[in-house]
């Protein structure tokens, strides 16, 4: 497993640095803290919940794809199962899976992050107010496909 | 009708603080304003001008004294002019104070009801 992976905030938000108020965007996440277990577990059961209302869906529209063209697929877009469950979960489900999501990340301390954005770990009032709902579902879908097990 | 500034959200580096009520004072450091008189004969005009030696922020506070707000105390001091103090009022105006100190040692008041004054004194304030 990746020990951390990087993500740039497509809506940069304001953060207090060194004195100042700054825009920052550079996010790392960091991989599952054993203390952080059981919320993480959680976390993976949602998802996989998720993942078998998801699994019909995805299956027809590759199905779609498949019999409307032959199109050659391309690695650069291709998208983890993860972001998938995320994009196409139903609502319940997704609040849920966000919910347990933020509760892992503010677990993070200075000394030992979850998450940082320009080397400060995150706060509350980060998601509160300033983190984006499409960098919100990035970081998500991430965060499941670097470092959770999904799907059968 | 107009609205009061009580009921602002009080957030520094960051991190909501919850303050004693009626507590909060802040100073935006546009700086003072010198009024002085010249004279010519019997007349007398006056010129206005700003002290720029005075243009510093201030924001002051009380808060409970407890265990963690003592904590916090420490790591604002410890951390001189690194320091960001977002005031959100009632309405969703943002001020924001940048390059915070604490300079005063604030004094600790141990007891039930106590408090600890804490005082702030910096760059001067933006409205985000």
């Amino acid at each position: 497993m990746k020990e951390f992976f990087e993500y740039t905030l497509k809506t940069p938000i304001k953060i207090s640095k060194d004195g100042e108020y700054v825009d920052a965007s550079d996010v790392i996440v960091y991989a599952p803290r054993p203390r952080d277990k059981y919320k993480v577990l959680k976390l993976e059961a949602d998802l996989n919940n998720a993942f078998l209302g998801v699994f019909p869906k995805i299956n027809t529209m590759i199905d779609g794809v498949g019999k409307q063209s032959d199109v050659e697929s391309n690695t650069d877009d291709q998208v983890g199962i993860g972001s998938l469950i995320i994009q196409f979960a139903d609502g319940d489900a997704v609040g849920s899976i966000m919910y347990n999501l933020e509760q892992i990340f503010l677990a993070g301390t200075e000394d030992k992050p979850t998450i940082t954005i320009d080397g400060i770990q995150m706060k509350k009032t980060h998601f509160d107010d300033g983190l984006h709902l499409s960098d919100l579902k990035a970081l998500a879908g991430g965060y499941a496909d670097h470092f959770l097990s999904l799907g059968l | 009708m107009a609205t009061s500034l009580v009921g602002g959200q009080l957030f520094i580096n960051d991190q909501s603080i919850a303050i004693q009520g009626n507590s909060l004072r802040m100073k935006d450091g546009s700086g003072d304003k010198v009024i002085a008189p010249q004279v010519a004969g019997t007349s007398v005009d006056v010129i206005e001008a700003v002290d720029y030696t005075t243009a510093k922020s201030m924001v002051a506070f009380d808060l409970l004294s407890t265990v963690e707000n003592e904590a916090l105390v420490r790591g604002w001091k410890a951390n001189g002019l690194g320091n960001v103090i977002k005031y959100v009022a009632s309405t969703g105006v943002t001020k924001v104070f940048q390059k915070m100190c604490m300079y005063v040692d604030p004094e600790i008041n141990v007891s039930s009801d106590g408090v600890i004054s804490v005082e702030f004194e910096g760059s001067q304030a933006v409205t985000a």
